[in-house]
Parts: C-alpha cells; sequence; structure tokens
C-alpha cells in the first residue's frame, strides 16, 4: 500500500510535467488547429538555454527569465516563420513544416551543446517528507504546485482577460475575428510564445527533477505530451492537465505492477486505447464536420 | 595456316602468356602502400565518451606504428565509423564498410550490441572484426553457433564479471539482499541472467528491475520498487549515462545510503558528472588496471597523457593494443580473408595485459578490477579487486 502511495506520487510528478507541455500543446491546437510538433524541441533549446545561463554564472532568477524569454523567441520565430505562410493551406502543410522545424532546432542544438546527456547543475532539493511510511520528495510537490499556478493562471488569462477575448474569439472563427478587427497576427504569435513559456517551465522542471538534459528531450517530451493532449481531449485545457497526471499515474503504475521498461508502451496503448474507444477524449468536444 | 602463321601464332601465344604470368607474379608479390583500418564505434549519442577514448587510443598507437616504420613498410590508416552504440546504426556503419574494397578489417565495436548486428555482415562479407570492449557473453553463442571465424576480442566476456560482482557483494562486503537495475539490451541482460545464476545459496535476490537504455530518464518508478525490497546492495548493469542519472535519483526514494556496485561500462568520468553527490563510495568493476605497473602499461599510460592531457580508461587501453595487434598479424602474413584466425594465434603483451585466444576468439585468463569513488574520482581499491576475483 505504502508502495502505491509513493509510485502514485512519482506518477503525479512526471505527470505534472507532461501536464504543462500538453497544455501549451492544446492551446495551440485549441485556437487554430494545428499541431505543433515543433513544441517539444523549442522546450528543449530553452532548458538548453537555461542551463547554459547557470553554467557561466548567472543567477537562477536571470537564467530561468532567459530560458523563458528564449522560448517565447522561438515560439514566435517558428509562427512567423514556418505556420504564417501556410495558414491558409491544406492541414497536412503546417503539420509537415512543425517536423521541420523540429528537425532544424533538435540538430542545431546537437551541434552547439553535444549529443550527450549533461547533468543539471545545482542540486535540487531532495529532502524527504516521510508519511506513513511512504517516502515523499519536496521537489515533487514543487513540480505540482508550480504546474497547478501555471495552469491556473493560463485559465485566467483565456477566460478573462481581454487578449483570452480575442483568442477565444479566433478559435471559434478566425475569418469573422479578423473582420471584426482583431489583430490575428498579434493575437496568435501570442499564443505561440504563452504555450512555448509554458512548455519552458515543464522543460526546466523536468531537467532538474530527473537530473538529465539532452538533446533528445524535446522528442520524448513531445511524444508524451501529445498522448496527454489526445487522452484529455485535444483542444482542451483542462483536459490536457487532467491528461497529462493521468498519463504520468499510469505509466509509473506499469512499471510499478507490471514490468519496468513499459513507459513508453503505456504512452501507446493508451493512445491507440484513446482514438478506438472515444476519439474526443476525457474532456473534448465532438468534431462535427460537414460533409 | 601456314607454318610460319602457326609459329607466330604459337609465339604470340607464349608472348601473352607469359606477360599474364609476369603480372600476376607482380599482382602477389606487390605489398599494399597503406593498410586502412575501420573503427566502428560509438562517436555520438548518449555513449560518445566511449567512442572518443577508443579513436584516442587507437590513434595513438596508429601514429606511432607510423612513426615506426608502418606496418612492413607500409602506413597504417584509421577511418572511424559512428554506430551511436545501437543496433540498427551499426548494421548501417558495416554496410557502408563492406563496400568500402580498400579496407583491410575493421577495429571495434566498443557496444556488445552494435558488434553482435554488425558480425554477420561482415562474416558474409568477408572481413574480420577485432574488438577491444564488447564484453557480452552473447557474442561468444554466435560466434560458437554460427562458426563465424571472423571475430576476436581482446577484452573478457561478462560471463566473469557478473560473478565477481556478486563475489564482492556477498564474500567481500557480506551483503545478503541483493537487487539489480539492468538495462534491457544484450549488455545489460546477458550481466544479470550470469548474476542471477552466481548467487551463493545464503544470500536473496529481492529485487530485479528493468530500464530502457538511453531512452529511460526517469528511473523513479524502478527505484521505488527495489527500494520497497529493502535491499542491502544494490548492482547496476548499464552504460556510464543511464547509471549516472539513475545514481543521481537514489536519495529521493530513500535508497542514500545503499551500496551500488556498477558493472564495467560505468567506469568513465562522465558517470561521476551525472550522478553528482550520491557517487561517493559506488564501487565500479573495470576491465583495464590503469595502476598495472608493467613497463607496457606504465609507457602507455605516459604517452597517453602526454599526447590527450588526460587519464586512459579502458577503451584507451584495449583500443591502443588494437593496431599493434594487426600489425603483428600481418608481419606472420594474414591476409584480410583470414585476419581473425592469425589474431586467434597470437599471444600479445600490452597495457591490459597479456592476450591469448581460446577458439571462439574470446580472451583467456585475463581479470579485471575494482575501483571506489572517493571524492569525485575513481580509486583503485586492492580489498574489492581481491574479493572479486577470488576463486
Amino acid at each position: 500500500m505504502v508502495e502505491f502511495f509513493q509510485q502514485l506520487a512519482n506518477g503525479i510528478a512526471a505527470g505534472s510535467i507532461y501536464a504543462l507541455v500538453a497544455v501549451g500543446y492544446t492551446l495551440v491546437f485549441g485556437v487554430l488547429e494545428l499541431i505543433n510538433f515543433a513544441h517539444g524541441d523549442i522546450m528543449m533549446v530553452s532548458t538548453f538555454v537555461t542551463v547554459a545561463a547557470v553554467n557561466l554564472g548567472a543567477s537562477w532568477a536571470l537564467a530561468v527569465f532567459l530560458g523563458l524569454a528564449a522560448g517565447a523567441v522561438l515560439g514566435l520565430l517558428v509562427e512567423r516563420f514556418a505556420y504564417r505562410p501556410l495558414r491558409g493551406a491544406d492541414r497536412m502543410a503546417p503539420t509537415v513544416t512543425a517536423v521541420g522545424a523540429a528537425l532544424v532546432l533538435e540538430n542545431a542544438a546537437q551541434l552547439i551543446w553535444g549529443p550527450q546527456t549533461n547533468p543539471f547543475p545545482g542540486t535540487v532539493d531532495n529532502h524527504l517528507i516521510l508519511l506513513g511510511g511512504a517516502i515523499f520528495t519536496v521537489f515533487q510537490l514543487i513540480i505540482l504546485v508550480v504546474a497547478a499556478c501555471m495552469a491556473g493562471l493560463l485559465f485566467i488569462i483565456v477566460q478573462y482577460s481581454q487578449w483570452g477575448r480575442y483568442m477565444r474569439a479566433i478559435r471559434d472563427d478566425l475569418p469573422t475575428a479578423e473582420l471584426v478587427g482583431i489583430s490575428v497576427n498579434r493575437i496568435v504569435a501570442f499564443i505561440y510564445a504563452l504555450g512555448s513559456v509554458l512548455g519552458v517551465v515543464g522543460g526546466i522542471l523536468f531537467a532538474a527533477y530527473y537530473n538529465a538534459v539532452y538533446v533528445g528531450m524535446g522528442f520524448a517530451a513531445t511524444m508524451n505530451a501529445f498522448v496527454a493532449a489526445v487522452l484529455g481531449g485535444i483542444g482542451s485545457l483542462k483536459g490536457a492537465f487532467v491528461g497529462g497526471l493521468l498519463l504520468g499515474v499510469l505509466q509509473a503504475l506499469a512499471v510499478g505492477y507490471i514490468a519496468s521498461g513499459y513507459e513508453n508502451t503505456v504512452s501507446f496503448v493508451v493512445m491507440i486505447a484513446v482514438l478506438i474507444i472515444r476519439p474526443a477524449g476525457l474532456f473534448g468536444r465532438p468534431q462535427v464536420s460537414r460533409v | 595456316m601456314t607454318s610460319t602463321m602457326r609459329r607466330s601464332r604459337l609465339a604470340g601465344i607464349a608472348v601473352a602468356t607469359c606477360c599474364v604470368a609476369l603480372s600476376f607474379g607482380a599482382v602477389v608479390a606487390q605489398a599494399r602502400d597503406s593498410y586502412t583500418f575501420a573503427v566502428i564505434a560509438p562517436m555520438s549519442g548518449d555513449s560518445a565518451a566511449y567512442g572518443l577514448n577508443l579513436q584516442r587510443g587507437t590513434q595513438l598507437a596508429a601514429d606511432q606504428i607510423n612513426a615506426n616504420g608502418g606496418v612492413s613498410g607500409s602506413k597504417l590508416i584509421l577511418e572511424f565509423f559512428d554506430s551511436q552504440c545501437l543496433a540498427t546504426q551499426a548494421a548501417n556503419a558495416a554496410s557502408k564498410i563492406v563496400s568500402d574494397p580498400n579496407i583491410f578489417g575493421v577495429l571495434g565495436d566498443v557496444c556488445s550490441v552494435a558488434t553482435l548486428a554488425a558480425l554477420p555482415i561482415f562474416n558474409r562479407a568477408g572481413i574480420s572484426e577485432i574488438s577491444g570492449d564488447a564484453s557480452s557473453p552473447n557474442i561468444t553463442e554466435v560466434v560458437k553457433t554460427k562458426h563465424y571465424t571472423n571475430f576476436a576480442r581482446t577484452i573478457p566476456s561478462d560471463a566473469q564479471v557478473a560473478p565477481g560482482m556478486v563475489r564482492l557483494a556477498t564474500a567481500g562486503l557480506h551483503k545478503r539482499r541483493l537487487a539489480i537495475l539492468y538495462g534491457n539490451d544484450g549488455f545489460g541482460q546477458p550481466l544479470y541472467l550470469f548474476e542471477k545464476e552466481a548467487l551463493p545459496s545464503d544470500a536473496e535476490l529481492v529485487a530485479s528491475e528493468t530500464y530502457t537504455p538511453a531512452t529511460t530518464k526517469d528511473f523513479t518508478p524502478q527505484l521505488t520498487k527495489i527500494a520497497a525490497a529493502k535491499p542491502d546492495v544494490i548492482l547496476i548493469d548499464g552504460y556510464y549515462s543511464d547509471a549516472g542519472t539513475a545514481v543521481s535519483q537514489l536519495p529521493r526514494v530513500g535508497l542514500g545510503g545503499v551500496t551500488i556496485i556498477c558493472s564495467p561500462g560505468i567506469d568513465h568520468a562522465e558517470f561521476i558528472k551525472l550522478a553528482g553527490p550520491p557517487s561517493e563510495g559506488v564501487y565500479v568493476f573495470s576491465a583495464y588496471d590503469a595502476n598495472n605497473t608493467s613497463p607496457s602499461n606504465t609507457n602507455f599510460v605516459k604517452e597517453f597523457r602526454a599526447k590527450y592531457n588526460t587519464e586512459p580508461n579502458e577503451q584507451a587501453a584495449y583500443g591502443y593494443e588494437l593496431p599493434f595487434l594487426m600489425k603483428l598479424a600481418i608481419e606472420k602474413g594474414a591476409t584480410k580473408d583470414d585476419l581473425a584466425t592469425v589474431v586467434r594465434s597470437l599471444t600479445f603483451v600490452g597495457p591490459s595485459g597479456t592476450t591469448k585466444f581460446d577458439s571462439n576468439g574470446d580472451v583467456l585468463g585475463k581479470t579485471g578490477v575494482v575501483t571506489r569513488v572517493e571524492n569525485g574520482a575513481f580509486k583503485f581499491d586492492a580489498a574489492a579487486t581481491a574479493a572479486a576475483n577470488a576463486k
């Protein structure tokens, strides 16, 4: 029983990180119906920027700020050069350019920082909390709190701010939004930047928690966050958050009770199950297409 | 035909035959003006440190050989290929190598999974592969069952290492509750199986967990399971990058004070860098004894330090021996086709000790050493080494 709670805690910590990255994904999809495959690699490059800044002697606050800024800038650049020119085109086109952008980012990062796994600079708070025989760490708690706060912040922006209203208008009907005078280009850029920032926070937490900063983490995050977003219902922010947590927990329990080495299997089995049983996901709106 | 024409026709045939015979002789007697060897190793990816060290060791040897007259007067050239420690990449690199007719033989791979993937390709093409670091017992099985004559390795098989790790834990450190964390590939799995077999009757395997090499970064689920079984020693079988990340996550599941014993391959400075403070006191096995006082080793260490400004490790030392082994084989008359067969008949003394082969191309009689991480560096541990190598 004790072990179950510990695996649950492991799962929630990993899941919170997936949730952050998934929310960034779903934000872009929800408004623009585009899967931003470059999301994970933007997160990876920004995490490297943060780590590089710390290694060069910058303070943590400055390094994190630089990482977030890098994420926002990269999000804007990718949107401007890979997606905007294809806005009217068939849906496949921006999906393909997204993969292209991801590959460019991944290889550029590999050229700059090398292909090996680097340790996370500085020690993470490894203080243990003992609760009825189970061991949790303070950092697991920190991750959950940060993820919840960021998601809450996003919710407030989308539901109650003016720009949030513009975002929802664009989601409902882009041409009409343009007609009523909403500066679509600016809002869309803002969406990408916001999504990237969320992803970067997830990336930094990932690197700190697992003590691993490596070029492949973008792809790993992309896969898991994508499955989480599909599980929760792609387009739904609440769904992405819950989906991320659920995926993390399922993975930890699968490793804990079925067999170790099954993390990736769980991701793909979940995705297949969702697509077969309930394609709209847990909280998604069933898509109605005009025939 | 008139008799004159017949005679001149005969003369023409005779001249032509002589020319052909002479040119044949010329081809046979002509020595190659250079011997090119392909070196296949993980040059990029999570195991790149292995490849870098192999490159350094082999290049140092090649430079020394060429400075001292080469191989029977011909230059020894090395060409490096990247296998990334992955079966798929190794197969690609092997295809590239066999399509180049200039390559005389192959040195490598470091990783057993890469070696196993490339070996059939080399065998079909009739080219030999000599490895200084691929230690999986699976290779012996494959060579035996498929009757490969194109392979030899100078590093002892893990079939000897695994029992040594268990001996250190039980007889040496008096532990009774063993847990094993192993990589789910052709390197980690055989180590785990041999360790299981080598358990004495008064010790117990309380937990065994696996992970996907180079992919798994979150070891907390596996480590939580191991922690629940309350082991007093954990054996880790895998590569330095995974072991480093796993060890750094030990304290957070409450395994901070448990004794850790690591397989060869983890004997890399990168492991200590990745693991951080939890790496203090960890035992790490190595197939190479850097402190060996033999003249061959002390010279090598001195020259390696002077050229690269760093200490040599297993891949560097075993890699250094390979070009010299090739030189010896070629000077004994080895051709591209029978290179490995000739190598298996040799006895060679180098930084790793004395190398002699059995009929499967496996090396006889070598033992490794045990080091312990102290103040962020590997330090030779005599007591642990003795316990591991005791019969």
